[in-house]
């Protein structure tokens, strides 16, 4: 049975998983730099130990509009990820746990899932009676590249 | 086969391959060089023996064709004339096609090369035509034995005729001694080759690969960052940290010499992205019958291989679009009056922290109306704006993408990849390219590009809060302006723009570009900052709140997402940590559009299509405004000093007379009609103009465009104060007389006047008013300033064309006082008529003054020669004035 490390992470009341596997540090509340003109998923550019990195808001990109951070999350996340070559970051209200998930034991992505989600999510897994939706690096980040081209 | 040893073979035979590219093009221009041929010879049996060692049959026998060639040529048995060298320059191409294969497929292609080597040995035997087995078993067999001599004479006795080549491939493999037989056939050849240093300098280098040098450069991009983290917590934190001074000192001494020893270990002379173009220009020269040399200076000039890399291909273009577009035929030279042979002269010089390069040639240069034909068949630009466009801005075109100016495709350029490829790449590696062209004196090119991409040095600028970096490059100059200077931002039809030296450059507010808070901070000085950048021939401002610094940035390229921001070229991280964005000038300009390109164009319609076909330097940017009535007035811009916006509640009266205080003085206010009164309240704007010794505001109701229109009055004034009326944007448009104006209020006219012409002015004056002849082709001008002599006290006789008012002067010499002529005149021009003056010697004495739109030191120093005393330039009213005064006080008292 193959499992793979997944980072478990939560926008507002949703949960969600990415493979640890290009992940390399998670920040606390970092501070960026506003990139002017830029599409209104990108929060700015930041230095990480000599490395520039692209934040991006998952909020914004995941299209989550009315679910509002928990009061008692004030320090947003951030995740750092190496996607061919370019660090990104996504912000997230709360970082939780790094699991393994069993493939397997993926259930299909709900049809009714907002398509523009959904073509970024793999699967939907289970955790501690929670659903957590699994999400593509290479489409979230892949996605906001195309877009931009 | 050992791949480590193909390797070598590859690296070697290439490099060896380059080498006699290079000779032989000496050669042939310097057929007497013993020890040059013996070089190439040399190179040449060096690789045949390596072909022969590891067995590469083809390239053996085409080597040694070569070889057997050069030898005849070296003996002095063959003439060194262009017909072998070509032959031997193909057989190179030849192996360097196979070599290309062979480091694909490590096997050479399939096939052969029978008519090349035909045709080498039929040229070494003395036969030109096809007579290729005749030709071998005559010519090539007894040939090589003389380079072979010393290592292996006998196999080549021992095989018949036909197979030479196989022989000479196998003998060095016997004695399996390669690696000592390399060197020794490799040093006399170093030897002897026509730099010296070489094989000195071969035991001094070591290959490094360049993707270990790339991730050096990174890594100490790096540390440089983190160096300049530690300085700047060192400042913050002076006194805690004091024990770490003197180490951190150490410590940034060491980076910055790291850093310098990394940069120029990847600097590499200039002269490897131009190793191509002796041949291109040779193999051109041949193609399209023409004659040329190309001249190379500054071939060690060393920058950045990755900017080598990134030019190489631009200056390959370009080098054959001189040799294509501009250099002519030698018919066509010879009839032009230039040498046979056309030059293209590429130098390369350092200049601060850039290269600049710069490609000559002495060819035809750009044809303006090829140019113009062709903008207008791709419909780049409207006709109207292409009439009233100055040459300069019109040869930018070919930067335009999608533009070619060959007329025919030719196999040697014109294959849709244009200059504006050429031009696109220089500006992604932060270079700048220009250009000026004279229509049959040759082109210019020049490059200016950065020594290296990672490091530049940029300006640090504070913009609604946020800084930003500015690469150097662009940038030509800083102007700040403080609510006291003289200098404001101005606005025509909501665009802000600049006057600069009396030009209006138009102006980007980055802040309102990047969309950052409209508003300054709170607390902000009052200060702005214009950043003047140039983009081609073009220049522009960009607006921002402050100027930190200059620093040397490393360059991060921006993250793919983001690369659709045309206004950024890429991130960088500051000393303090901070990540901040590099604006791209290139990009920003492109916001600006229309009003760059057109910068001085405004949309004029010409009075009459004819006056500016025969007349295109008679072009004025004119302010065109409303004031009182109806009708639209027009005033040169060039008189306007400056504009302003006044709140008419700050109007004062004097005598009834409205005057306002303005800049610590009080001046005098004039409106256009007499009747028009002003309204008590309210924001007008206001033309200033100066005189000597004041300032005179005219009030208007509203300002409406600026723009460029010939000056030719349709109609010429018969009422006071206007001279006249042009239709401009297809609306009749008076042309005030400002002078006429201003006459009205300053009621001490005189006092602004040089004093001598005060003298004159004087009515009781019992002498006879001094007289002036003034020669303008342009009735504009013969309007303008006749009535602003005649108001200065001289009478004025004017004429239109030079001839006319010399056959004035002859028929009455006695009568004119001093001569004012224009320079550049239709048939007889200023020049020509101040000769023919000071050629008779009834005229000779009287003074002349040039009188010209374009004043600088050449143009002085030719109307000397010609015999004008001074050189004045148009609408210097002031200069005019006391130059006329000197003269006829002196003028005088010599009469």
């Amino acid at each position: 049975m193959k499992t793979e490390k997944h980072v478990l992470f939560s926008i507002g009341s949703q949960m969600f998983a990415m493979s640890v596997a290009d992940v390399t540090d998670v920040l606390h509340d970092p501070v960026s730099t506003r990139v002017p003109l830029a599409a209104s998923e990108i929060v700015g550019v930041l230095n990480m130990r000599g490395h520039i990195v692209t934040v991006l808001d998952m909020r914004v990109r995941l299209n989550i509009q009315d679910d509002k951070p928990k009061p008692d999350i004030d320090t947003p996340m951030c995740i750092v990820v190496v996607f061919r070559g370019t660090r990104y970051g996504f912000m997230v209200d709360y970082v939780h746990d790094v699991v393994d998930f069993s493939s397997s034991l993926a259930a299909p992505v709900p049809p009714s899932l907002d398509p523009s989600v959904r073509s970024m999510a793999i699967g939907v897994y289970q955790h501690q009676k929670h659903l957590v939706l699994a999400l593509d690096i290479t489409k979230v980040v892949g996605t906001s590249e195309t877009l931009a081209a | 086969m050992d791949d480590g040893l193909l390797q070598d073979f590859l690296v070697e035979t290439t490099e060896s391959i380059e080498k006699i590219d290079q000779d032989l093009l000496s050669l042939e221009k310097d057929p007497n060089n013993p020890p040059l041929i013996d070089s190439i010879f040399r190179l040449m049996h060096t690789i045949k023996g390596t072909c022969g060692f590891l067995e590469l049959k083809r390239l053996a026998s085409l080597a040694h064709a070569a070889e057997t060639l050069l030898g005849k040529m070296r003996d002095g048995e063959k003439p060194i004339t262009q017909e072998p060298i070509s032959l031997i320059l193909e057989a190179m191409d030849q192996v360097k096609f196979i070599i290309a294969v062979l480091e694909d497929d490590k096997t050479e292609p399939a096939g052969d090369d029978k008519p090349l080597i035909a045709s080498l040995d039929a040229m070494s035997s003395g036969d030109i035509g096809p007579l290729a087995l005749e030709a071998q078993t005559l010519g090539p067999a007894p040939e090589p034995e003389a380079p072979l001599a010393l290592e292996k004479p006998e196999p080549i006795l021992e095989i018949p005729t036909p197979a030479p080549v196989k022989a000479v491939a196998k003998a060095p493999t016997p004695e399996k001694t390669k690696p000592e037989s390399k060197p020794e056939i490799k040093r006399p050849a170093a030897e002897e080759a026509p730099d010296d240093k070489g094989s000195s300098a071969v035991d001094q280098t070591i290959r490094i690969r360049v993707d270990l040098v790339e991730s050096l450069m990174n890594l100490v991009g790096e540390l440089v960052l983190t160096r300049n983290q530690l300085l700047q917590l060192m400042r913050q934190e002076q006194d805690n940290l004091s024990v770490f001074a003197t180490p951190l000192q150490q410590l940034s001494h060491v980076t910055s010499e790291l850093q310098d020893g990394i940069v120029q270990a990847r600097m590499q002379p200039v002269g490897n992205a131009w190793k191509k173009l002796p041949r291109i220009v040779r193999d051109l020269s041949v193609e399209l019958g023409k004659k040329m040399d190309l001249v190379l200076v500054g071939e060690e000039t060393e920058l950045d291989r990755q900017v080598i890399e990134m030019i190489r291909d631009p200056l390959i273009h370009m080098v054959r679009n001189a040799a294509d577009h501009g250099i002519e035929t030698p018919a066509e030279r010879l009839a032009a009056g230039k040498p046979e042979a056309g030059q293209i002269h590429l130098q390369a010089r350092h200049e601060g922290g850039y290269i600049v390069m710069t490609l000559k040639d002495d060819g035809r240069g750009l044809n303006i109306e090829a140019i113009k034909k062709k903008v207008l068949e791709k419909g780049l630009c409207s006709p109207e704006k292409l009439a009233d466009m100055e040459d300069e801005k019109i040869q930018q075109f070919i930067f335009a993408p999608g533009f070619s100016t060959a007329a025919t495709l030719t196999s040697v350029s014109g294959r849709g990849v244009g200059m504006d490829v050429v031009c696109t790449n220089i500006e992604r590696i932060g270079g700048v390219i220009q250009m000026a062209s004279q229509q049959g004196q040759g082109s210019t090119f020049t490059i200016k590009i950065p020594l290296t991409l990672a490091i530049i040095s940029a300006m640090i600028v504070g913009i609604g809060g946020q800084r930003m970096a500015i690469p150097q490059l662009g940038v030509s100059e800083l102007v700040r302006i403080t609510p006291q200077s003289d200098q404001k931002i101005e606005f025509i039809k909501g665009a802000p723009v600049l006057r600069l030296r009396n030009k209006l450059l138009p102006l980007v507010d980055l802040r309102a570009l990047l969309q950052l808070e409209s508003v300054k901070p709170e607390g902000a000085s009052p200060t702005t900052f214009i950043v003047v950048a140039r983009v081609g021939a073009s220049h522009f401002g960009m607006v921002v709140d402050r100027v930190f610094d200059t620093e040397d940035i490393v360059v991060k390229p921006l993250a793919p997402i983001l690369q659709n921001l045309s206004v950024f070229s890429g991130n960088t991280i500051l000393g303090d940590g901070q990540v901040i964005m590099i604006l791209d000038t290139n990009g920003i300009a492109q916001t600006l559009g229309d009003t760059l390109t057109g910068q001085d164009a405004g949309p004029a319609v010409p009075a009459s299509k004819k006056a500016i076909a025969s007349n295109l330097e008679e072009q004025v940017s004119l302010l065109v405004f409303r004031a009182g009535t109806k009708t639209l007035k027009a005033i040169p811009l060039a008189m306007i000093a400056r504009l302003e916006e006044i709140d008419l509640k700050t109007l004062e009266y004097t005598t009834d007379k409205p005057v306002l205080q303005y800049r610590g003085s009080l001046i005098p206010i004039v409106t256009i009609s007499g009747d028009y009164h002003l309204p008590e309240e309210g924001i007008a704007p206001m033309l200033v103009f100066n005189t000597k010794k004041q300032s005179v505001g005219m009030i208007v109701d509203e300002i409406i465009d600026i723009v460029q229109a010939p000056m030719h009055l349709t109609l010429p004034s018969e009422g006071t104060g206007i001279l006249g009326t042009l239709i401009i944007n297809n609306q009749a448009t008076d042309i005030v007389d400002a002078y006429h104006h201003m006459h009205k209020v300053v009621n001490t006219w005189q006092d602004s006047m040089p004093v001598s012409a005060k003298g004159s002015f004087s009515p009781a004056s019992s002498k006879r008013a001094q007289r002036i002849l003034f020669v303008d082709d342009s009735a504009f001008f013969r309007n303008l300033l006749t009535p602003m002599l005649e108001t200065a006290g001289y009478t004025v006789l004017g004429f239109e064309a030079a001839a006319d008012a010399l056959r004035a002067l002859k028929s009455d010499p006695d009568t004119i006082d001093l001569i004012l002529s224009d320079i550049e005149m239709p048939e007889m021009n200023g020049f020509a008529f101040a000769k023919a003056v000071m050629e008779d010697s009834a005229l000779q004495s009287i003074p002349l003054i040039a009188f010209t739109a374009h004043v600088n030191s050449d143009m002085t120093i030719k109307a000397r020669k010609a015999g004008f005393r001074e050189c004045v330039a148009k609408f210097d009213r002031e200069g005019l004035l006391s130059h006329i005064a000197h003269f006829l006080g002196h003028h005088s008292v010599a009469a």
